[in-house]
Order: C-alpha cells, then structure tokens, then sequence
C-alpha cells in the first residue's frame, strides 16, 4: 500500500496541514520550524500507533488543544483505505479505518510497515537491548511466519510465570510452575534460532548497504547475537528453568531465556558502541535502518520509509549514494532545510514538498 | 452531585465486569426513567436468584437444591467426569447430546496474572472427588487457551498417581476447537467431534 493524502490537525505548531504524497522520493523543504518533522511525527504515530523518538503522544498534541487528529489515503491494489487516528490529551484514543472502529494499529503496521531514521536517535546502538530485540523480532518476524506466533506464547508463558514467582500465594511447588514452563520450554529454543538465523542472513545485506552508502568495505561489520540460552534443546531447558526456581523468586523475575537476548554491533571485533565515533555510528544505523527497509522492500511488502534531516549530516559523495538507494524504494520521505543538497536531476524524479512557517498559523 | 441513592446505583452498577463509571451512569438513568413496572422485575430476578440459586454440592454447577439436576440424574454415567472452567460450558457440552457422565466446575483457569493459584479453583475438590467416587475418566475441557492448556496440564499433573496405578485415564477434547475460543461459543458440531476425538494427556 501507499500513503496519498495526509491531514492531520493540532499536531505541535501544526494548526492543520493538509499534504499529498506521491509514490517514490518525497521531499518536504521548509526552514526551521515549518514542521517538517511533525509530518513525519504524526504519519509513524498514525500508522504504528507509537510516538517517534522518546516524545509522549501528549508532547505532540498543539498547546492549548484537546485533541490530535490524523487521516491518511492509503492506496492499494484493493483500493483506497482512510486511516484514522485521534489521540486525547486525557489520553483516550479512537483508531479508524473507513471510519470502522480499530482497537490497535496492528492493522496498518502489517499493510504498510514503517522503517525510519532520526539522526539524534542513536536508541537502536545506545539504548536499552529492549530496542535492540524489537529490531530483531521485526526482522525475524518479516522472515519466519510463525515468529509472531511464537512470540506471543513465549511472552504470555513468561508473564505469567513471573506473576507466580511474585505470588504471595505461591507454594514453590513444582505442578505450579510446570504448566507454564513447559510452553517456555516449547517456544524459546525456537525463538533463539529463529533470532540467530535471522541475523545470519541479515549480516550481509548490513554490510552490503554499508558498503554502498559508503564506498567502504562493510565486511568488517558484524552482528552478534547474544543469548543466554543457546544450544538448549527443549528437555534441557525445561530443566534449567526448573533448577532455577529458587534464585528466580528471590528475584523475582525469570533469569534463562530470549527475553533477555541482545545484539552486538561490532566492527573488526570491537564494540561500535565504544570504538566508533558519534557520526560513524550515525552512518552504522543509517545502514541498519536501510538494510531492514530493502530487505522489506524485497520481500514485496512495500515498506514506507521516513528520512529525517539526512542529507546535512552526510558528505555530497555519500548523498548521491543515498539518494540513488532511496529510488529503488516503493514510498519515502524525506526532510530537509536546503534543496541544494539535491541535483537537479534527483529532484525531477521526486515530489517536492513545501512547508512554510506561516502555514503553521492557518 | 447526584444523590446519594442514585450514586449508590452507579457505584454498584459499575462493580460489574465490563462496565465502567459512564455505563453505569447511563444504565442508571435509563433504569430512573423506566415505569416501576418495567425497572422492578430486574431487581425482583436478582434477589430471587441470590436467594435460591447456588452452586451444586458436588459439581458447584448452579442449582436451586442441594445437588444440580445431572449429579441427582440416576442415568447418569457416574465413572467419568468432565473439568469445566464455568457452569455455562456444561449448557454447551449438554446440548451436543453426546456425553454421559459427570461434570465439575474448577470456576475459571489457572492465571497468575489475574492472582489465580490453584487455592481460587476448586481443585482440591477435583482431586478428593476423583479418588473418593472412583472416577475411571476425567475429560479436562477447559478452554483451548494458554491458561485452559495450564490448567489441564495441572490436573494431569496432580492426578499423575493414579493414572500410573492404571485405574484412571485423563484425556482432553481433541484439537479442533478455535485456539484462544471460548467453549461456550463452540458450536454443537465441533464439540461433539471434540468429544469424540479426545486423547490422552501428554
Ligand atoms: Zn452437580
């Protein structure tokens, strides 16, 4: 699917905005404080129902205004779909789509996935594993079909045996626990090499897409994956979680298992978090983020790809790279303060949009 | 403010399951502007089901005597029982015309979650019944989720000795059932052929 008409209204300084955006490169041109990043703020928060960056879904709302409202012409093979999303500030939310009430935006995320990089955002390297594991089962979930599947159950099983190790009223007792151990057991060896498969098969395409924003050798870059549950077979980790029962409700939590998995982004073996520079990593999750789009893009899935402010971070060699990756894609958008950052030719083929500071007042 | 007798109503109302402050408010006004005629019958149903409707002896199905009309039903197969998780899985299973036997209520499923442990169910009933009536089956129907899969694996589990002793087969509905449905809103069709289907436990 496709993005056409966007509308959205009390987004940040954005009284109301009304765009169109075409299949391929879109550019949204405007100066500081146009709101060029709200267009890409209130399409990530319609159609993955999550706010981009750290921001609260209240931080988006336009000061002095109860409710955020955005709609978006999806265009697809079947015809045209109108998503629709209002966020209160009493934090009460409606999603739509033909005006039929949703209860998530699981909906959208399936039809049109979303992939995006923010320059500032370096969560994905520096952040918590928890953002690093959802890249993963992003990627895992585009490749294996049962993944999703799978993952509900662990993450059920693992609630829920975290509860027990809380319970005031539990026993300790082994028919207690079996129950829900015996579903960790089924689903987490598969996630581990579902998850390490997966990034098996990503590592070259990170390090191809390096390579061709770069002009660098990307060979190397490596992903690790890092579990504490590897080489388990069902019957072993069964036992494991078995033997850990008494040290897991002293802590309350469950120590063995996927749930606690990361990745180790290195380079010739050394950690990028600690022997990359700033703008060197910038460029590594640039390549991360367009890897994952183009796998995506290649598996038919028609992702939408939001580029914040990209183009002045890069050097004009590495723009034009860029730029020649970004018209391989189906639909992407891209923010900037300077056309002159494009040649004229690129711009011919893209759909130039402009935001001025006064439209924000209309 | 409302007065006080009109918010005891919405207070009280909105205690229900699924029914939050401004459903409740709305039913109350709804109710204030009925006829006695129309609003009085629901408050008549409710303290004559209080008074005599209670939960059966020894299934804890609901009843208005001491025992529910199939555990006082001679006919009855008295040598298998059936674990539900709610009385109105039993108007389903009964309408399917298929099963004979014995029914018992646990009252829900397994979820420490929702702070239910083995002591909010009545399992401890299911264990003492099994081995005091000498039960040959027990047929764990409890819902095809992950807390109705739980449960069952529970009850395999506590009543593993017997099934060892060989004088006691525990076996669950065959697949089939919707994953994550609800028995109650399974159609006559597919229970039976539940029912029918059924396999041992592990
Ligand atoms: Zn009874």
């Amino acid at each position: 699917m496709l993005v056409g008409r966007v509308r959205f209204l009390n987004a940040r300084a954005q009284r109301l905005l009304e765009i169109e955006l075409a299949e391929g490169v879109n550019i949204i041109v405007g100066p500081n404080g146009a709101g060029k990043t709200t267009v890409l703020e209130a399409l990530y928060l319609l159609l993955t129902g999550r706010p981009l960056r750290a921001a609260n879904i209240r931080d988006i709302i336009t000061e002095g205004a109860e409710v955020l409202r955005i709609e978006a012409d999806l265009a697809g093979p079947t015809g045209h779909l109108l998503a629709a999303a209002a966020y209160g500030r009493d934090g009460t939310r409606r999603l739509t789509a033909n005006g039929a009430r949703l209860d998530d935006a699981s909906r959208w995320k399936e039809s049109i996935p979303v992939r995006t990089f923010v320059p500032d955002d370096l969560r994905l390297i520096k952040g918590s594993p928890r953002r690093r594991r959802e890249y993963l089962d992003g990627l895992a979930s585009g490749r294996e079909p049962e993944y999703s599947m799978v993952l509900r159950r662990y993450e059920e099983a693992l609630a829920q045996r975290n509860a027990l190790l809380r319970a005031p009223w539990g026993t300790g007792s082994s028919t207690e626990f079996t129950p829900w151990e015996r579903v960790l057991a089924d689903t987490g060896p598969d996630l581990c090499r579902m998850r390490a498969d997966t990034l098996n098969a990503f590592v070259p395409a990170f390090q191809e897409m390096y390579a061709r924003l770069t002009g660098e050798p990307g060979v190397s870059l490596h992903l690790v994956y890092r579990t504490n549950a590897w080489g388990l077979d069902s019957a072993e980790y069964r036992d494991r979680l078995r033997d850990m029962r008494a040290a897991d409700r002293v802590r309350t939590y469950t120590q063995l298992g996927p749930h606690r998995d990361d990745i180790r982004l290195t380079r010739a073996g050394l950690d990028v978090r600690e022997y990359a520079s700033q703008g060197e990593q910038r460029t590594i999750l640039l390549s991360l983020v367009l890897a994952e789009w183009l796998v995506c893009e290649q598996a038919g899935r028609r992702p939408l790809l939001l580029l914040d402010d990209v183009m002045s971070e890069l050097d004009p060699d590495r723009r034009r790279r860029l730029i020649g990756l970004l018209l391989e894609g189906s639909q992407v958008v891209i923010t900037t303060a300077d056309l002159r950052y494009f040649e004229s030719f690129e711009l011919e083929k893209a759909r130039i949009i402009r935001l001025r500071r006064e439209e924000s007042r209309v | 403010m409302f007065s006080p007798r009109v918010q005891k109503l919405i207070d009280e109302l909105s205690k229900l399951p699924g029914i939050g402050p401004k459903t409740a408010q709305r039913l109350t006004f709804h109710l204030l502007k009925l006829p006695p005629e129309e609003a009085l019958p629901l408050a008549h149903a409710l303290i004559e089901v209080k008074e005599t409707v209670r939960f059966c002896a020894r299934c804890f199905n609901l009843t208005e005597s001491e025992l529910c009309s199939i555990c006082a039903d001679p006919t009855r197969d008295r040598s298998t029982l059936c674990v539900v998780e709610e009385p109105a899985d039993i108007i389903s299973l009964e309408r399917t015309h298929e099963y004979r036997g014995l029914y018992h209520v646990l009252g829900g499923a397994l979820s420490p979650i929702d702070g239910i442990g083995p002591q909010k169910l009545r399992l401890a009933e299911l264990s003492e019944r099994v081995r005091a009536e000498g039960i040959q089956e027990v047929i764990v129907a409890t819902n095809p989720n992950m807390a109705g899969e739980a449960t069952a694996l529970y009850i395999a589990e506590e009543l593993r000795p017997l099934v060892e002793a060989g004088t006691l087969r525990i076996t669950r509905p065959a697949a089939g059932l919707p994953m994550g449905a609800d028995l109650e809103y399974a159609d006559e069709v597919t229970l039976s052929r539940a029912l029918a289907g059924r396999r041992e436990i592990r």
